[in-house]
Parts: C-alpha cells; sequence; structure tokens
C-alpha cells in the first residue's frame, strides 16, 4: 500500500493537508461472511434548518385574526403552502416572519455582506428587496419563486 | 445506543439529492472574524448512529462558551425529526441520520473555546470544541 501525501495549502494558522491512498489492499472476504445477516442499510439526510422553517410556517398556518392586536388578517391555506414549496426548494434557509401585510417574509443577511428579502403574497405574487453592503446598492423589484431561488443560490454561491 | 459521529465545522453545507449525501463544504479547524466582537456565520454537518426512525426524534442543539461564564450563544430550541413509516422504511435497515445545521450570524464577543452540544430526546450525545479567532478588537 502507498500512501501520497501533499499539502495542498498552508497558511498562517491552518495547515490542510489532503491524503491520498494507493493500492489500498483488497478487503478479506471474511469480513463480511456469507453467514452474516443480509442487510439493506440507507441514510436519511435532514436538513435541521429546513425543519424549524416548516414549523415556523405551521404557526404562521395557525395565526387567527387579529393576530397582532391591530387587526391583521390570518393567513390564507393557498398562502402558506406557496411559501412552503418555495421553503422545500432553498438550499438555505432564511428566517421567516408574518408581516400585517397579509404576506410571508423571507429574509437573508450575512452581516456586513447583504441584506435580501423576499415578500410573498396571496395570487404567487413575490417582492425582493436587497442591499448590497458594500456598495450600497438596493434592489427592489417583483419576481416569480424560480428566480427566488436563483437569486438565494446566487447570494449563497451554490 | 444512538452514537453521535462525524462531526465537522465547515462554512457551508449542503444536501445533495444525487448522492444521497450531506457535503461539508470548506471544513474549519478555527472560526474567524475580522474583528471582534463580530458575527460569523457556519454550518455543522454529522451523522446519528442507531436511532429509531419509526419514532420522532427531538433533537437540540446548544452552542456555547467553552471557558469563564460559559455562556450560551446559540439554542436551536427542541427541533422535531420526523418519524419514518414502515412501509417507507420496506427491508431496510434504517438506524443512521446525516444531519446539516446552519449557525446563522452568531455574535463572539471575545476569542478562545467555544463548543457544539447536541441532545437527543434529552440526552447529551456529545460536545464539539472549536477555536474562535478574532483580529482587531474594536
Amino acid at each position: 500500500m502507498n500512501l501520497i501525501l501533499s499539502a495542498s495549502d498552508y497558511s498562517k494558522n491552518n495547515r490542510n493537508f489532503s491524503y491520498s491512498f494507493n493500492n489500498i489492499d483488497i478487503i478479506p472476504n471474511s469480513v463480511g461472511t456469507d453467514n452474516s445477516p443480509k442487510q439493506n442499510f440507507d441514510t436519511r439526510n435532514i436538513d435541521l434548518c429546513k425543519i424549524q422553517s416548516y414549523e415556523t410556517l405551521n404557526r404562521i398556518a395557525s395565526l387567527s385574526d387579529n393576530w397582532n392586536q391591530y387587526g391583521a388578517k390570518r393567513f390564507s391555506k393557498e398562502l402558506v403552502e406557496y411559501a412552503r414549496t418555495i421553503i422545500d426548494k432553498l438550499d438555505s434557509q432564511p428566517d421567516i416572519f408574518p408581516t400585517a401585510r397579509n404576506s410571508i417574509q423571507l429574509e437573508y443577511e450575512k452581516i456586513g455582506d447583504f441584506y435580501l428579502e423576499f415578500e410573498i403574497f396571496e395570487k404567487n405574487n413575490i417582492k425582493m428587496f436587497s442591499i448590497l453592503k458594500k456598495s450600497n446598492k438596493t434592489i427592489t423589484k417583483k419576481i416569480t419563486d424560480k428566480e427566488l431561488i436563483e437569486v438565494v443560490k446566487r447570494y449563497y454561491g451554490h | 445506543m444512538v452514537t453521535l459521529t462525524n462531526f465537522v465545522y465547515c462554512a457551508d453545507s449542503q444536501i445533495s439529492s444525487d448522492l444521497n449525501a450531506i457535503n461539508a463544504l470548506n471544513v474549519l479547524c478555527a472560526l474567524k472574524s475580522d474583528c471582534l466582537p463580530g458575527a460569523i456565520t457556519f454550518s455543522v454537518v454529522f451523522s446519528l448512529l442507531g436511532v429509531d426512525n419509526e419514532k420522532e426524534n427531538k433533537i437540540k442543539l446548544v452552542f456555547q462558551q467553552d471557558f469563564g461564564t460559559k455562556e450560551i450563544l446559540f439554542n436551536s430550541g427542541e427541533i422535531t425529526i420526523p418519524k419514518v413509516k414502515k412501509e417507507e422504511i420496506n427491508d431496510k435497515n434504517l438506524t443512521s441520520i446525516n444531519l446539516r445545521f446552519e449557525f446563522k450570524n452568531i455574535l463572539f464577543k471575545e476569542s478562545g473555546l467555544y463548543s457544539t452540544k447536541i441532545y437527543l430526546n434529552d440526552e447529551l450525545l456529545g460536545e464539539r470544541l472549536i477555536t474562535v479567532e478574532g483580529g482587531k478588537r474594536i
């Protein structure tokens, strides 16, 4: 068995090495003998932030009329379900808030970098507001759900 | 018995549906901020082995100082991992879970050693340490 060691990067505080093994010895069959019970292993992959987002949407769905004590209306099933379909497609999860404008707001913020806000209204209307903090450039526009997902991907570099 | 394994601090992480896996991007051995106090966003990826997936499990992540007052900087609260129906499991021995969690804009006042504690159904499964390094103090 040969061991190949390469230093892929060396910086002041961190040393990042990459190791690769070549000609790995073949694992003998005896490790998994024919007598061992046949098992079909599988793994669940779970995004805990996405579960939290679903829980937040459930709480928003359960709000009743006048939930903010200033006469705000409760949220329609269609709006919450639409928000859920968007959340489902997002790799990075936002902070989620109900608004008194009868919309659901998705917020992303990287302190010192950018602020990104989407307001989801009835009838699949989405309004985007963003600030790039370095240039102080702001954008406000109506977008589609597909564009929302693309914008989030772009901001997070996925 | 549930075992915590594969714990990694990283800059970001993603679920890859193609590979049926979680990708940890930019593995970190220290969290760095240009200045302190400062906010850092980072991600953790880990696996749980020996989980009973046919029942709901409640997981909680607590991120705190490992020095001084051991101040808690973030507590996820209990997050319910939904159970899997028996018919969906079929003949699979589904006892392992890969998980990702993103800590967003955690505000650090000072450099030092910090830790993530992971609880499953109120039981502490383990804790993993990481150093926080900051630039000039403001």
